[in-house]
């Protein structure tokens, strides 16, 4: 993610990752990755947001972690999603739906 | 996430932090690891894979510290840490945590000490129980100039029997007593009380029991209750007390019971409570003080408009009483005044210590000033020291939060050094005039006070850390590796700020002491009307049964006068029934002959008092026109009187008073003048005048009375060679409270005299802290200058100029300081001019000596540093550069 939006997309971010970790568990450079192909190259997560969302997720109890070995076999932590942030991650995706459908909505009429 | 996984993150967090520490550390480091193998699989070198690696993940200290601030417990986490590294700051900077630890432990020591005496008398209820339905029940009249005014027997009675707003209703009168059989004779102050009187206050005795109704009558009275003090100082703590007979002035007294520690009203010092033998058909006199407890739910307006229909009851049932002497249905003004216990207690001391607790508020604030420079001062040679947390990741809001850690760190040391200064100085108070102040012996530092003295610590830290974290906060966003290490001109700017705010602030306090002190020197040196020099006074009580008959103790009071005159160093003797400054002094209404009608509206009260011959020579009471009382005005002899100026003045002001007459018992018993004599100042320095009326004391006797003696050499001198010519009288007489004149009129001025002196010393100290202020500033000021001056010296600039321009400098500071602070000090003495006696709020003298007062010593504070300044070395001044 480009460093100036930080405030204004934190939320876009946990959402993010949440829904990068809904396809399967994954580690930090994975997550960073995988949210960047998703997202065709529009967001780059930085270490530096990246790593302070996933602890706060996983503090919200939404991710759990654990290590593992990389494809490069190099010793990694993993994070999956948990129950509780499964759950979120589909409130949050109806919610996300209903404010962007509604700012579409609104951005439509005025133009 | 539940409140137990949010405990157990918490408690993992703060517990396994070496843990969580590795695990983060992995965690980044196999991140930063993937990157470079993805950037060497994309065909980079492994050396600037390496580098552009570290360039994404944007500095491994700074994304650490990002998560560090998410995970919950880090800010406790961060506290402690902040705390000790504070710490180990203070230990690495002794000079400057001396100074900055001393200043707060003075300005939070006196705040804690003067808070402690606010809990102590203002703000701790009384200890009774319930002691909010506590009050004061007064009679009043002011058309007769009697504005609060004690109850009589009969209409305490009256009050006691028909309101039904109060729960209980006591009265009670203080005196003293001889204790005389086994063990030393000695002198107790005794409370005399209706049967109520412990009901009321709601505290039963420790052991046995206390007054039974109906044990307040004559005859059923020689009962009493003694204090636990009394119990084990006089009977060891008998346990078999109850039961034992005290003989009190001769007569047989049964101890009933012993009261609970620390009980001690009305007087501090009342060791033995004995019941009133009340007499319900007496009207007069008017000596009983009356307590009661409210009913639940009975506010005082109400208690005073029911009791105040009791007394309009009584006072139709019984005409010819005081009470009734404005008729009723003519608009009396008769009411009752019911006040909270409480304020009829601590009232007078009330004003002052609000007072000194806004000036101790100001000694606070200008400590926090003091010390908030010398963090700024620190501030710019710690500015490296910050920038480079700044570049080690570390957020502005982190580094201001550990700043602010710092200042409260340094506040709580100052605080628990001030709480020591605090615990000191209150126990050193008995060694202060403190005599007559209400509840000043329940004066601790406790719980309470500690826990004022922690909001305080907290507060100060606040106030004095903040400028110095949010200038770093905004050095933090402005990135400030650049500024070097110089100390801009926003911190100077800062710091004269606080210099000229220090100024204002001790002005304010030194005119407020200014006042004061002026105003008790006025009081001090007012016209007495007597002369206290070499004066000596003690009271001597005949015991009644020895001396039933008045004709005894009169005959007792001649020869005692007679013996004093003869002894060697006495000048000359008389006795009084009460002595100016004694607190007991009697005053009623009275009839001039000619001016009976006015005399009943006119509201105008008169000192009475019974005295023999010679006593008015011993006072120094100079005898204007007629004679002194002589040994033939007696019992057998015409009814004489001697008035004052003040008396005569108002009802015959052409100087015929002699040979007029007066009367004081409303039962036409006249008293013609025969002498008129100089007034006096009855019962304070700030007395309006009074008339006096003297009568003989062979014409009106009385059991206890006070010797007046004026001496040739230092009064104390002759005490020895008194009490022996006394019990050559009679041995079994005690001869107490043997003062001079000197110390009976200190007792009433202690109040004011402590105020003055905690005032005084602290406007002194806000001065002085005031003067260290403007010293660093200048300083300061001067330091960050000092290479200009060098080249101002260089370039051949006489050193007297540059003394002057520093100097200027100051000044400006000083004079924004004093400006502000005389628009202060205008609007806030106005406060203090009820206590102010014949000097205005505004006193010129005080408000030019005061500012030059504070311009001297700015002058001296800055004088080192401009010196400093015109000995500038150039070269070393631009070779540091």
């Amino acid at each position: 993610m480009s460093g100036g939006t930080d405030d204004l997309l934190q939320g876009t971010l946990d959402l993010l990752i949440l829904k990068t970790l809904g396809l399967g568990p994954n580690h930090g450079l994975g997550i960073a990755r995988r949210i960047n192909q998703i997202t065709k190259g529009t967001f780059h997560p930085k270490p530096g947001s990246l790593f302070p969302a996933l602890h706060r997720l996983e503090e919200k109890g939404w991710l759990a972690s654990e290590w593992g070995e990389s494809e490069n076999r190099r010793k990694s932590k993993y994070y999956k999603l948990t129950r509780v942030g499964r759950r979120h991650l589909e409130a949050e995706i109806a919610n996300w739906e209903r404010v962007a459908g509604a700012i579409f909505l609104a951005l439509e009429t005025t133009s | 996430m539940s409140l137990f996984s949010r405990i157990r993150n918490l408690a993992t967090n703060l517990f396994r932090r070496n843990h969580i520490e590795q695990e983060l550390d992995r965690e980044v480091n196999s991140y930063l690891n993937q990157l470079i193998d993805e950037k060497i699989d994309g065909g980079m070198s492994p050396a600037s894979a390496h580098r552009a690696a570290m360039i994404e993940l944007g500095g491994v200290a700074q994304v650490k510290e990002q998560v560090r601030d998410v995970r919950p417990g880090a800010t406790i986490e961060q506290v402690w840490l902040d705390a000790r590294y504070a710490l180990r700051m203070l230990r690495k900077n002794p000079g400057f945590t001396a100074i900055a630890v001393i200043t707060l432990a003075l300005g939070i020591g006196v705040n804690t000490a003067i808070f402690s005496l606010v809990d102590g008398i203002l703000l701790r209820p009384l200890p009774y129980q319930q002691p909010d339905r506590l009050v004061r029940v007064v009679q009043s009249q002011r058309q007769l100039g009697l504005d609060r005014w004690n109850l009589s027997q009969a209409s305490f009675t009256a009050l006691r029997d028909n309101n039904h707003s109060l729960e209980n209703v006591a009265a009670y009168s203080t005196s003293g007593a001889n204790l005389t059989g086994d063990g030393e004779p000695e002198r107790v102050s005794i409370g005399t009380v209706s049967a109520d009187f412990f009901k009321v206050l709601g505290i039963p005795p420790v052991h046995g029991r206390d007054f039974r109704s109906g044990e307040d009558t004559p005859g059923n009275n020689g009962v009493c209750v003694i204090s636990f003090g009394f119990w084990q100082r006089r009977f060891g703590g008998d346990p078999n007390i109850v039961g034992r007979s005290l003989e009190l002035n001769g007569a047989a007294t049964e101890v009933i019971g012993v009261m609970p520690a620390g009980f001690s009203f009305p007087r501090p010092e009342t060791e033995i409570w004995t019941p009133i033998a009340l007499n319900p058909t007496r009207s007069a006199p008017y000596f009983l003080r009356a307590i009661a407890r409210l009913n639940p739910g009975i506010s005082l307006s109400e208690a005073e408009t029911e009791t105040t229909a009791v007394l309009w009851g009584y006072a139709r049932q019984h005409p010819g009483t005081s009470e009734s002497r404005i008729p009723l249905d003519q608009g009396s003004a008769l009411k009752t005044i019911v006040t909270p216990l409480k304020e009829t207690i601590v009232g007078n001391t009330q004003k002052p210590l609000v007072i000194l607790l806004c000036a101790v508020g100001l000694v606070l604030l200008i400590a926090c000033a003091n010390v908030a420079n010398l963090l700024l001062a620190r501030a710019t040679s710690r500015t490296r020291e910050i920038a480079v947390r700044f570049a080690l990741g570390a957020s502005p809001s982190r580094v201001a939060r550990q700043l602010l850690t710092e200042s409260l760190v340094l506040a709580l040391i100052g605080a628990a050094v001030g709480v020591m200064l605090a615990w000191v100085g209150v126990r050193m108070l008995d060694r202060l005039p403190i005599e007559g102040i209400p509840r000043i012996e329940v004066v601790t530092v406790d719980g309470r006070v500690l826990a004022f003295t922690g909001g305080i610590a907290l507060f100060t830290g606040l106030l004095f850390g903040l400028m110095p974290a949010l200038r770093a906060y905004r050095m933090g966003i402005v990135a400030g590796m650049h500024e070097g290490g110089r100390g801009g001109t926003s911190s100077r700017r800062s710091s004269s700020v606080l210099v000229a705010a220090q100024f204002a602030l001790s002005f304010v306090l030194l005119i407020g002491a200014g006042l004061l002190l002026k105003s008790f020197q006025r009081l001090q040196s007012v016209e007495l009307g007597f002369n206290p020099e070499k004066l000596l006074t003690m009271v001597v009580s005949l015991p009644a049964r020895k001396y039933s008959n008045p004709q005894q103790s009169l005959q007792f009071y001649q020869s005692l006068g007679d013996r004093m005159r003869s002894l060697a160093g006495v000048r000359a003797a008389g006795v009084t029934s009460n002595i100016p400054f004694g607190g007991d002094g009697n005053t009623d209404n009275f009839i001039a002959e000619g001016h009976e009608q006015e005399a009943a509206g006119a509201g105008v009260q008169t000192q009475l008092l019974s005295i023999t011959p010679g006593h008015l020579q011993a006072m120094g009471i100079p005898l204007r026109s007629g004679r002194d009382f002589e040994e033939t005005d007696n019992g057998d002899s015409q009814p004489v009187a001697i008035v004052d100026e003040t008396l005569a003045r108002m009802y015959w002001p052409d100087g015929d008073a002699l040979g007029k007459r007066v009367e004081t018992t409303g039962d036409m018993q006249w008293m013609t003048i025969v002498g008129v004599v100089g007034g006096i100042k009855q019962d304070g320095f700030a007395d309006e005048p009074q008339p006096h009326i003297y009568m003989p004391l062979a014409q009106s006797p009385s059991l206890l009375a006070k010797l007046v003696i004026r001496t040739d050499g230092p009064p104390n001198a002759i005490i020895g060679a008194i009490r022996t010519a006394v019990s050559e009288l009679d041995t079994s007489i005690p001869v107490f409270s043997i003062r001079t004149m000197h110390e009976v009129m200190d007792r009433t001025l202690n109040s004011q005299r402590l105020t003055n002196l905690l005032l005084t010393s602290f406007a002194v100290l806000a001065v002085l802290l005031a003067a260290v202020g403007i010293y660093g500033t200048m300083s300061l000021y001067v330091g960050s200058r000092r290479n200009e001056f060098g080249i101002r010296l260089a370039l051949g600039a006489q050193p007297v100029v540059l003394l002057r321009s520093v100097l200027r400098e100051g000044m400006v500071l000083i004079g924004a300081g004093v400006a502000i602070g005389l628009v202060g000090a205008l609007a806030l003495t106005r406060t203090i001019a009820s206590l102010l006696f014949q000097v205005s709020a505004t006193d010129p003298i005080v408000f030019t000596g005061v500012p030059l007062i504070l311009v001297l010593v700015a002058l001296v504070a800055c004088f080192v540093p401009a010196r400093r300044a015109s000995r500038v070395d150039p070269i070393s001044a631009l070779r540091h550069e």
